[in-house]
């Protein structure tokens, strides 16, 4: 409650900051100030709160090391709350500022799609550590996406689920919106590729909870596994109910069920279910090692892959600002865009001509309760 | 697997009656609607899960935890959105539980946090499998739950003064008033059983779907209400009606159907019924 | 004098329905308030139980002041009433809604139905038996589970005074008791209301069958505009030149 507290009031007190610059009219030739776009409350609070402490430890690294070019970063942060419409209104408010030099945010992709057009119309970064949907990166030449899309991921899973699992017939449930539909999608085109079969694929919308008439139908095609495109929340409260129909089967999904939520919520139920990380916080790598051990100190909880990919995006942009050599946005754009092989904590970075990040996933299985590498 | 989807249909209309009712109970009194219904049921929830997670886990103490959290939150309402605001343009009672809502929406998630939290398993063994079609103790409890509930209000209703006060100051308060019935008593007591009802429903809710966060209730709180209108708004046995219906409709839709479409499906349903017959199954114009 | 009202007034726009009325009621009489349709009669009755407040002048019940109650203390003071349009629990059985009228008289309330303790047990048989026996009184002991509204009119109003009664009064209001009854049903009414005086009740009644005023009214007070133009006894207000031009002047012709 305490910590929660004060870091909502640096929160404001540093959001306050920023108009205070703003409305001044006299845009500070040594700080260079840039936006966060996150759901700090809300259904996705997790995330966005990793998104904020990550980034926030990010800059003050930088900025204890001297900045870049010179010149401090200052992070305005906003709450999206989830919700499109407000990512919108906040897209607004930051594009409206003249001394922002970049955005990082938002969270789904839905929010960052309805953000998008703003931003391209004011030719503004737009960088989203999480937003997966293909269309998105393409979307704009402003738009960026660090977490690769669906693209990349899905293939890895696909093969995990053929080739080493030697599922055949496969069961799909996805949550009903632009992430979960793309997400089904894709796996279900690598799985087909592969010789396998889509059995039953079902949806449900945002706030369902009851997930017994779904799972009921699921089981009468009698899969061999089940795929889930849905959160870690959902993918919990799934799994706990199908653990209550004495339904087992194997469950494999996508990286957002990586969560250790996923575990505290699902608890026995979700032993064995497979997802895939681009960032392993238990990698032996000492620089994630370092990550982690820093990040766990300050906020009491062991950071997400999105939490690594928030960290990785501030890195990239200073890395981009400091080959453009000025904060002009244009210029910085193009360098961001060309960035090549870039070392982040949660892989490689190279941006395809759409800015959609090539990156490799790992398997991970939760093995009890604990999620472990896949060999 | 009609069997199951029926009985999966069941155990969920006896969460959807059981909201239904309290909806019937304060549109009998006030004819208004409480839009503060599924934060009283998330509040329930809460309240049973920190039973079960720091005082016991006995199920019975976190469902009457439950129950009296809803008793005093709709108490306070009732103060507030209705009595206080007596004399004042309805809408306005409407919009102050609009309020409400989303006030005690974000307190609890100030207070517990914005994710979601996990609720232990109770009676998940399998009681009956008839036809490959299982049910749980849980399920049973439920339904068995419900109808007792359903039952002791009737005899409330029906057998007591008290009951007998709540009918005649919903069929005509001012007549109420002059039989010497204390009419302010009467509502507030009423408002305060309807929402001790969805409090204990939050709880059996949370115990089902092992799950308690914050924003829980807006769902089941417009199903609740659609089952009410369903069934007639004006009657409690076809607020139960409805629950029950709108529960079977819902999961056997899913059946024949994308499970995307089950919402869908029963409030399409729901609207072509109200165009033909628009005070619901068991609605009359004045009965509670 | 139970009753005594003095100056009562009451407005609703610009027209004056109770205009400066005075009245006082005997214990243990039966007092008659009559006049042309929209005399006032009906403001006049809601205006002593407190549904429409007055806007000035005093009532006083047994010495005390209580023209700023409200209808539940009204009651509870022993102040009963029927309507002149009916107003049951229509969807509520006779026994039920003649049950309502002994709310005033039990006290427990929640917790008593809850723990079902001896007060409240002795309560609700108490209850039970006085509305029976009311229920008897006005004959309609075996229609007990109808539903109100399924009554015929003149039965109705019987149920109306029944529950009326089930509180216990000093004094009843009636508004229009007889209407919709035939004959030997007002016959009935008549030798009904004489018995409650017999039994020590006070009857303020209004009626528009003149038959059962003169049969049975100690005293008559005649309203036309919302002003008390004559009292007195059957014969004097038969008498009465402005009673006879406000029922048969040209100005109602």
């Amino acid at each position: 409650m305490k910590k929660k507290l004060i870091s909502l009031i640096s929160t404001v007190l540093l959001v306050s900051s920023g108009f205070a610059a703003w409305a001044a009219g006299t845009p500070n030739s040594s700080i260079i100030h840039i936006a966060l776009t996150a759901p700090i409350t809300g259904d996705y609070a997790e995330y966005g709160n990793n998104f904020k402490h990550s980034v926030e430890m990010a800059i003050d690294e930088i900025n204890a090391n001297g900045g870049v070019l010179n010149k401090k970063f200052e992070l305005s942060v906003g709450d999206s709350k989830g919700d499109p419409k407000e990512s919108a209104m906040l897209a607004q408010k930051w594009t409206s500022d003249s001394t922002i030099v970049a955005q990082i945010g938002d969270f789904t992709s839905t929010c960052c799609m309805a953000a998008q057009p703003i931003y391209n119309r004011a030719g503004m970064i737009q960088l989203s550590p999480t937003a997966s949907h293909t269309k998105f990166a393409s979307g704009s030449k402003w738009s960026f996406s660090v977490y690769g899309s669906q693209y990349w991921e899905q293939p890895v899973m696909a093969a995990l689920a053929v080739d080493k699992l030697k599922f055949k017939n496969m069961a799909l449930l996805y949550i009903n919106n632009d992430w979960g539909v793309d997400t089904q999608k894709s796996f279900k085109e690598n799985f087909e590729k592969r010789g396998g079969k889509i059995v039953a694929t079902e949806s449900y919308f945002q706030g369902e909870t009851d997930f017994n008439a779904v799972l009921t139908k699921l089981k009468e095609f009698k899969p061999d596994a089940l795929f889930l495109a849905t959160m870690y929340n959902d993918g919990a409260l799934i799994s706990k109910q199908r653990e209550k129909m004495s339904w087992n089967l194997p469950v494999i999904g996508a990286s957002a069920l990586y969560s250790p939520q996923l575990i505290q919520l699902g608890g026995t139920a979700v032993n064995g279910i497979y997802s895939n990380v681009s960032f392993f916080a238990k990698d032996p790598d000492p620089r994630i090692q370092a990550y982690v051990s820093t990040f766990e100190k300050k906020f009491g909880n062991t950071p997400n892959f999105a939490a690594a990919l928030a960290y990785d995006c501030v890195y990239i942009l200073a890395d981009a600002i400091k080959r453009a050599g000025s904060v002009d946005r244009n210029a910085v754009r193009d360098a961001l865009a060309s960035s090549k092989d870039f070392k982040g904590l949660a892989g490689s970075i190279t941006f395809t001509a759409e800015r959609n990040a090539i990156k490799t996933y790992k398997p991970v299985q939760v093995i009890n309760g604990e999620f472990q590498l896949v060999e | 697997m009609f069997l199951q989807q029926l009985i999966n249909g069941i155990a969920q209309g006896s969460l959807f009656a059981l909201i239904a009712i309290s909806f019937s109970l304060v549109w009998g009194l006030l004819r208004m609607v409480n839009f503060a219904m599924g934060e009283l049921y998330m509040l329930g929830a809460y309240a049973g899960w920190l039973v079960v997670m720091h005082v016991t886990p006995n199920l019975g103490v976190a469902l009457f935890a439950g129950f009296m959290v809803g008793w005093i939150v709709g108490w306070l309402i009732e103060k507030v959105a209705f009595k206080a605001m007596r004399g004042v343009p309805h809408i306005a009672s409407l919009v102050c539980t609009i309020g409400f809502s989303f006030f005690l929406k974000e307190t609890a998630s100030t207070l517990f946090g914005a994710e979601t939290k996990s609720m232990p398993s109770y009676y998940s063994q399998t009681a009956f499998t008839i036809a490959e079609a299982n049910i749980s103790w849980l399920q049973v409890l439920m339904v068995a739950v419900a109808i007792i509930m359903m039952v002791l209000l009737q005899l409330l209703f029906y057998r007591t003064k008290v009951g007998l006060a709540v009918r005649a100051v919903a069929l005509d308060y001012r007549t109420a008033s002059l039989m010497g019935m204390k009419v302010d008593r009467v509502t507030s007591l009423a408002f305060s059983l309807s929402g001790a009802l969805v409090g204990f429903v939050g709880v059996l809710a949370a115990i089902y779907y092992n799950a308690v966060n914050a924003g829980m209730g807006f769902v089941p709180a417009i199903k609740g209400f659609t089952a009410a209108v369903f069934g007639g708004i004006t009657s409690i046995p076809g607020a139960i009606l409805g629950g029950y219906l709108l529960g079977a409709i819902e999961n056997l839709s899913v059946k024949f159907m994308s499970s995307g479409y089950r919402d869908f499906v029963s409030f399409l349903i729901l609207i072509i019924f109200l165009l033909f017959r628009p005070n619901g199954i068991l609605g009359k114009k004045t009965k509670l | 004098m139970i009753l005594e009202i003095t100056k009562l007034e009451k407005k609703f726009g610009g027209l004056t329905a109770v205009n400066a009325v005075d009245l006082s009621v005997k214990e243990e009489t039966i007092h008659a308030v009559i006049g042309p349709n929209g005399a006032g009669k009906t403001t006049f009755f809601n205006n002593i139980t407190s549904i429409i407040p007055a806007d000035s002048g005093r009532i006083i019940w047994k010495g005390e002041r209580i023209e700023r109650l409200s209808p539940q203390a009204i009651s509870a003071k022993g102040i009963a009433r029927t309507f002149q349009n009916i107003r049951l629990f229509a969807y509520m059985s006779v026994l039920d809604n003649v049950i309502t009228g002994t709310h005033n008289h039990y006290k427990s309330f929640v917790w008593g139905a809850i723990s079902r303790n001896a007060r409240y047990r002795r309560e609700e048989k108490e209850s039970r038996e006085l509305a029976m026996e009311l229920i008897e009184k006005v004959g309609l002991a075996d229609k007990r589970h109808e539903y109100a509204r399924n009554l015929p009119y003149g039965e109705q109003r019987k149920l109306e005074i029944a529950r009326a009664l089930a509180s216990k009064p000093k004094l009843l209001l009636l508004d229009e008791p007889a209407a919709g009854m035939n004959n030997a049903e007002t016959e009935e009414l008549d030798q009904f209301i004489r018995a409650l005086r017999e039994d020590g009740l006070t009857v303020l009644i209004i009626e528009h069958d003149v038959r059962l005023i003169m049969s049975i009214a100690d005293r008559i007070t005649v309203l036309d505009y919302g002003v008390k133009i004559a009292e007195g006894n059957a014969v004097e207000v038969q008498n009465d030149d402005r009673v006879i031009e406000a029922y048969l002047g040209k100005r109602r012709a």
